[in-house]
């Protein structure tokens, strides 16, 4: 998907982002946790970008310049710490927040979830999602540099 | 039809089973963890759902949307656990049949219906194809969750406006082969080769698909069956089921070869 050369202006958002809204990328596989999730971040002023599996959510994390990006880690396509992978290895979503939202915190995946930066455990409570979706974004911007799972 | 299916022992059922290996208990507990995430999705859904009536201002559609959600994730949950119960009952070797020959393409003609409007969302055609009778020696009830499964495999799987053909025939007089065939949305070769395979992300959305095809061959097994995904569909997808056609016996029903197909393992 990515071209052979990656100009530093493909890099940075473009400059009218400043004034927009956060926006989220949610990858979530249950059609109706997704629309309700959608729901309530559009309601809280979040701009928000949903999608149902994994592919849409590497197409989307390039083309819709996310500032945090919500996971769930089993979809139809690939599963979420491969994603998370992909993600990282884009210069575009190399460093934006990735948050697990999943009900497989203590299955197969637990290794996988210290990639994330946080994480948000089935079934959660709206402010849950909400102090963590605040946290996260908190942290976003050219002073970054201590937040975990940055690296490639 | 006092042994349609008998009623399990719940926990002493576990208890009283010493002899499961160590890979067999690594895979249940694989299943577990698969089926506690799985129905943690839905467990989600009701949850912030609930929460919204709970604790915010809604509108009357905002209320009925949230009490929709919550309505259908409830049913969700519940078609996984039996699901669920349907896989281990297979692995354990518990699931009991009746069987008995009869016509199969009242089913299929079942299978269409139930799942139109499903396809019908998906802008896909679905339709049967078949010379009746075509008699095989079936549950009737497993029969059809045989092929709800594997036809709601197919609609997903189909690209929109694509058509999916459930279809079944006698081969000779020792086989018959039902069908059900999709265009569009080919399976790779990795995923074409764990498609039966229960757990993993392969299968499809939620658990229910995931466990659905696991289910289909397991019970398509135990009717002394075959299942297999045709390679040589060069468009689409097509799950092959043969099944026994039984004896012709005049008019009375075969009764269940339960007894050659239980488990060994107690003895």
């Amino acid at each position: 998907m990515r071209g052979p050369v990656q100009f530093l202006s493909a890099l940075s958002p473009p400059p009218h982002r400043a004034a927009m809204p956060a926006t989220i990328l949610l990858i979530e596989n249950d059609d109706d946790l997704r629309e309700s999730l959608s729901h309530i971040l559009r309601a809280k002023g979040f701009r928000v970008v949903d999608v149902a599996d994994g592919r849409a959510g590497l197409a989307a994390a390039v083309e819709e310049w996310p500032d945090l990006i919500l996971l769930d880690l089993i979809l139809t396509d690939m599963d979420g710490p491969t994603v998370a992978a992909k993600l990282r290895a884009e210069p575009r979503s190399a460093t934006v927040p990735i948050v697990a939202v999943t009900g497989a915190a203590d299955g197969a995946y637990r290794d996988a979830l210290a990639a994330f930066d946080s994480v948000i455990e089935k079934p959660f409570r709206i402010a849950r999602l909400l102090e963590v979706v605040e946290a996260c974004l908190g942290v976003r911007g050219p002073l970054e540099g201590e937040g975990k799972g940055g690296g490639g | 039809v006092s042994d349609v299916e008998r009623p399990e022992g719940g926990l002493g059922e576990f208890a009283g089973r010493g002899e499961l290996d160590a890979a067999a208990l690594m895979a249940r507990e694989e299943l577990l963890s698969t089926v506690a995430h799985d129905l943690r999705s839905p467990l989600g859904a009701i949850s912030v759902s609930a929460e919204m009536l709970l604790e915010f201002e809604l509108g009357d559609q905002g209320r009925r949307y949230h009490l929709e959600v919550i309505q259908r994730a409830s049913a969700r949950m519940s078609r996984m656990i039996q699901d669920f119960l349907d896989v281990t009952r297979l692995e354990s070797g518990r699931l009991e049949l009746e069987v008995y020959r009869q016509d199969v393409v009242p089913i299929l003609e079942e299978v269409c219906a139930l799942l139109a409007a499903r396809a019908r969302a998906r802008s896909v055609g679905l339709t049967w194809s078949a010379e009746p009778p075509v008699e095989a020696l079936v549950d009737r009830f497993r029969l059809l969750q045989i092929l709800e499964n594997l036809t709601n495999d197919a609609v997903r799987r189909c690209r929109e406006g694509g058509r999916v053909l459930v279809g079944a025939k006698a081969i000779g007089d020792d086989e018959v082969r039902i069908s059900v065939a999709n265009d569009g949305g080919r399976m790779t070769a990795a995923e074409a080769a764990r498609v039966f395979d229960r757990g993993g992300w392969s299968g499809g959305p939620g658990g229910e698909a995931r466990l659905g095809l696991a289910i289909a061959r397991g019970l398509v097994e135990r009717h002394g069956g075959r299942i297999w995904l045709d390679a040589e569909c060069s468009d689409g997808n097509r799950f092959c089921v043969s099944l026994p056609p039984g004896e012709r016996v005049g008019g009375k029903p075969e009764r269940s070869r339960r007894a050659a197909i239980q488990p060994v393992g107690s003895g």
